[in-house]
């Protein structure tokens, strides 16, 4: 494909257009520290030179994991001008961190890290970001920009991991660009718009929700969570967990002065949470459906799992043998996006299994109800067989919820007692009465022919680092329960 | 270049999402009528199951040129989500209607057209709307979709015409995405912006902020000059002499209730005029330098021709030969952007001159005032000689404004009189004393030496259906004043 001209500009290009323009524009704060354009176009330029120094170049693969927001931010920004392709890794406590490592030719972190032979490690001080308080919008001079053509390599993403390993999948520059695009348009941001994402930059809707931001020159927040009260921040991104951990964390009977705009990823929002949520921050809450293989599918899914099916987005419902079903079938949900990668790394039965024909088939269960609208109903490996009849895990545990108002609660569809026990429920609930809870729950679910279900009580819900709740140790947890926890 | 997934999708998708989740959204109002999204959906539609029936295909050519606003946008909108490449052209007095002909495969017109031989005429009339509206919308059969890829060709535009015959250009999907987006990024819109047209889809950048606008959930509005009060706005797009038009079809002393972002493209806005204009609108008033082989260079060229140079332009100032100059040297405007053209169709010397190496060499001088900081100085062509010095033709045109202050003016290189007389002074004004005027200009221009320019009175100024100054016909009555005017 030859294309006349250059290729659309990286996020560095649009920083420095708003740096020229509007030099003492907000553009990061970080707890009580905050950077205006220009200082962020000068530190960019700064991190670009060095990087130069240090060999990296374009199409370099390179592993990103700093404590620190800025500095990651700085770096993944610095690294994508440079033309490198980028993955994020939590410096500290990353499970994958030998799988991913074998993904990239060099790794950046504040934090020691044992690498392969073939990775150039590089420890990353403070004093990496450092330059002369006193440069000018011209100096250091401008460094070369790199602006990748659709097909290349610019970012390393991964799955959750909820159901088991990461895999690793490379978003070419299209596919990152699409993520972007659609973050600044779906979110509404505006250039006077406070966002904060929460999380690391492992979730790659942050770096995404970032780079929509400062294209347009809205300021980015990096607060801890006792300190967000004190800032008017208009738009929060994160998982459904770190929406709760933040609810929490909130002085009792705050309400946020402006409303707040709050996207939801990887997960569904529960009624309970988009209530609790709107009443302290004021806004709406959008759960979005999408997976990290394509991107959004739906931007906002209703509290019954119902959502337009976003533009861009080729939406069909499938059979296991990957038959297209005719509207108001239940079957899996397959997409193709322009935001969607070709395959998992190093994983040809996967990526065969989940990318057929160009589409990649999800593991989710769903319907289309109307032409392009969707209703969402769970995880296919998560369905609850009810004396024949599918039932979504979720759909329990949003009953459950509403039965016996847990603190946290999980359900899972498992198969154990050879087959007896279908339905796994796991809570966090300060409870004397464990055989009223269980009752309650038996009477409460109508599952039909369900008999089988084995209720756990656990001090908390294991989760992987990324605040999803970890279903294989939940699994574990359900089939050998701890002692106490029956 | 294989890409993963699917293309971007087309304007028309976007609207149809909004169709779905908030129907009753107000996407178009022309004059009296107003659609909303649901509407405006329904109406592309029943367009593109007539265009599919009668055979417009993928990579179809189909002139449009309709008198309504909204017919010709659902038929350009129709034809994109179809896979043609549309050319807009005026239904009455295009001077460049054979051209045009010649290069489409179809013409759609509420107006008769006679068309070359092998050119599908199709008449937009009674037959045409009534065959439209027996559409069955609930039609079970998938509708006609066709999602290009960036290298292939969708819309063809022109230059302006203003200093000879129009130059035709092919766009591609990469090219006009490109030119929507940053339509958006530079408009400043907003889901809930109103923003207001002033011009013909032959300008493509109607059609460019319409689509942009639309994408986002924005409504767009055509209004006759008599019903511009009436209307709350938000932004406006217009060449500077359709907006001087519009500020003169508002009552004395309107001021508009709210802020309106103006913003002119295609030619220079005076000083006065930009003060007029945000004392009238009450918003900011950008003045945005670009050429129709590129899209937009500067997103706002202040009073003095300076800008900053867009996110995704690289630019270099040459000499004539094509060589780069330094920083602060004043040369030929050379860029190279996402948003442009290759070459004009069938012209290849004119292709030859102006795209060298994957630049375009536009007919533009000006230097570079500091890193990414243009000054534009003027049209290449159009620097005039004023006491013995090239000055650019905008500069006097600007000089001459404030020293007599004409209802219109325009200033033009000439070579008359057997080369004494080279510069020709065309003004709008009553001025019982025209020696007066003529001594104030020869004044206030050039004081120590006589300069040979040809001042002429006139009832108007031509110009172009675009708005444009019409320098051919300019040059004629320079050359053979009417008495009248002398």
């Amino acid at each position: 494909m030859q294309l006349p001209g250059r290729p659309v500009p990286n996020t560095f290009e649009y920083i420095e257009a708003t740096a020229l323009r509007e030099p003492q524009r907000l553009a990061l704060v970080q707890d009580n520290r905050s950077w205006t354009y220009r200082d962020l176009y000068l530190d960019l330029s700064h991190v670009t030179h060095a990087l130069l120094g240090l060999g990296v170049k374009r199409s370099d693969r390179v592993a990103v994991g700093m404590t620190g927001f800025r500095e990651g931010l700085l770096l993944l920004l610095a690294l994508e001008n440079v033309g490198a392709a980028t993955l994020s890794f939590v410096p500290e406590n990353d499970p994958e961190k030998e799988q991913l490592f074998a993904h990239v030719d060099r790794a950046f972190s504040d934090v020691v890290q044992r690498v392969p032979g073939h990775v150039r490690f590089a420890l990353i001080g403070d004093n990496f970001f450092a330059r002369a308080p006193e440069a000018g919008l011209a100096d250091p001079p401008r460094p070369p920009c790199v602006a990748l053509e659709p097909h290349e390599p610019a970012r390393i993403s991964r799955t959750s991991g909820s159901t088991g390993r990461s895999k690793f999948m490379v978003l070419n520059r299209r596919a990152q660009e699409w993520w972007i695009h659609r973050s600044a348009t779906t979110r509404r941001l505006r250039p006077e718009s406070r966002s904060m994402p929460l999380g690391t930059f492992v979730l790659n809707a942050n770096l995404v929700s970032s780079s929509a931001c400062l294209r347009m020159g809205a300021a980015v927040f990096r607060l801890t969570r006792s300190n967000m009260a004190a800032h008017d921040i208009t738009h929060i991104t994160c998982l459904p967990s770190m929406l709760e951990q933040l609810l929490d964390s909130l002085p009792p009977g705050y309400v946020a002065r402006v409303p707040v705009d709050i996207a939801t990823n990887g997960g569904f929002a529960s009624a309970q949470l988009r209530a609790r949520a709107e009443r302290v921050l004021r806004g709406s809450v959008r759960s979005r459906y999408g997976a990290n293989e394509v991107g959004g599918i739906c931007e906002v899914m209703d509290v019954q799992g119902i959502g337009v099916v976003g533009a861009g987005v080729d939406l069909r419902i499938v059979d296991e043998f990957g038959h297209e079903l005719p509207q108001g079938r239940l079957g899996i949900i397959s997409v193709r996006t322009p935001g969607m990668v070709a395959e998992y790394i190093g994983d040809p039965e996967a990526s065969k299994a989940a990318f057929k024909g160009g589409w990649f088939q999800s593991g989710d269960w769903g319907t289309l109800i109307g032409p392009r609208t969707l209703k969402l109903a769970g995880r296919y490996d998560d369905l609850v067989n009810a004396g024949g009849l599918k039932v979504p895990a979720a759909t329990v545990e949003a009953k459950v919820r509403e039965l016996v108002n847990p603190t946290d609660c999980a359900a899972l569809a498992v198969n154990l007692d050879g087959g007896a026990t279908t339905l796994g429920i796991a809570l966090v609930c300060d409870t004397a009465d464990r055989v009223g809870v269980r009752r309650a729950i038996a009477q409460g679910v109508d599952l039909g022919a369900i008999v089988g279900a084995r209720v756990v009580f656990l001090d908390r819900l294991p989760r992987t680092d990324n605040g999803k709740i970890d279903r294989v140790a939940l699994h574990e947890l359900l089939a050998s329960p701890p002692p106490g926890s029956v | 270049m294989d890409l993963p997934g699917r293309p971007i999708p087309t304007t028309f998708e976007y609207i149809e999402a909004f169709a779905f989740r908030e129907p009753k959204r107000p996407a178009l109002v022309q004059d009296q009528q107003a659609w909303n999204y649901q509407e405006l959906y329904l109406d592309i539609v029943r367009v593109i199951r007539v265009l599919h029936d009668i055979g417009v295909k993928r990579g179809d050519r189909v002139a449009v040129g309709a008198s309504g606003f909204q017919a010709g946008l659902v038929l350009l909108l129709a034809c994109e989500n179809l896979g043609a490449v549309t050319i807009s052209f005026l239904h009455e007095q295009d001077a460049d209607l054979a051209d045009v002909f010649t290069l489409a495969d179809w013409v759609f017109s509420d107006f008769a057209q006679t068309v070359p031989e092998g050119v599908q005429f199709i008449a937009i009339d009674d037959a045409f709307i009534k065959r439209m509206r027996a559409v069955d919308v609930a039609d079970p059969r998938p509708l006609p979709r066709c999602t290009l890829d960036l290298d292939e060709p969708q819309r063809i535009s022109r230059t302006s015409g203003s200093s000879g015959r129009s130059k035709f250009m092919l766009l591609k999907r990469q090219a006009q995405e490109h030119t929507v987006r940053t339509g958006a990024e530079n408009g400043g819109y907003r889901p809930d912006s109103r923003l207001l047209v002033v011009g013909p889809f032959v300008m493509n950048a109607v059609l460019v902020r319409s689509s942009a606008c639309l994408r986002i959930g924005a409504a767009v509005l055509e209004l006759s000059h008599s019903g511009l009060a009436g209307h709350e706005i938000t932004h406006v797009l217009a060449l500077p002499a359709l907006l001087e038009g519009v500020m003169r079809s508002l009552p004395p002393g309107h001021v508009s209730r709210s802020r309106v972002d103006v913003q002119t493209l295609g030619g220079f806005i005076s000083p006065q005029m930009r003060e007029r204009a945000m004392r009238v609108f009450g918003g900011p008033v950008s003045s945005r330098y670009g050429t129709n082989e590129t899209t937009g260079i500067c997103d706002d060229v202040d009073a003095n021709g300076v800008g900053i140079v867009s996110p995704g332009v690289d630019i270099k100032i040459v000499d004539e030969s094509g060589r780069e100059l330094p920083q602060g040297e004043l040369g030929v405007i050379a860029v190279r952007t996402p948003g442009m053209v290759e070459e004009y169709i069938g012209l290849p010397e004119a292709s030859a001159a102006a795209f060298r190496d994957g630049w375009f060499h536009s007919g533009d001088w000006g230097m570079l005032i500091a890193p990414r900081v243009l000054r534009l100085v003027g049209r290449h062509d159009d620097l005039v000689i004023v006491g013995g010095v090239k000055a650019p033709a905008m500069t006097v045109e600007s000089k001459v404004r404030e020293l007599v202050a004409p209802d219109d003016c325009t200033v033009l290189a000439v070579n008359l009189d057997a080369g004494a007389t080279n510069l020709g002074i065309a003004l709008v004004m009553n001025a019982p004393d025209r020696e007066a005027v003529r001594r104030a200009i020869a004044a206030g221009l050039d004081p120590g030496m006589p300069i040979g320019a040809r001042v002429l009175f006139l009832d108007a100024i031509p110009r172009l259906k675009s708005g444009k100054v019409d320098r051919v016909a300019l040059h004629v009555l320079f050359a053979n004043p009417p008495a009248e005017a002398v």
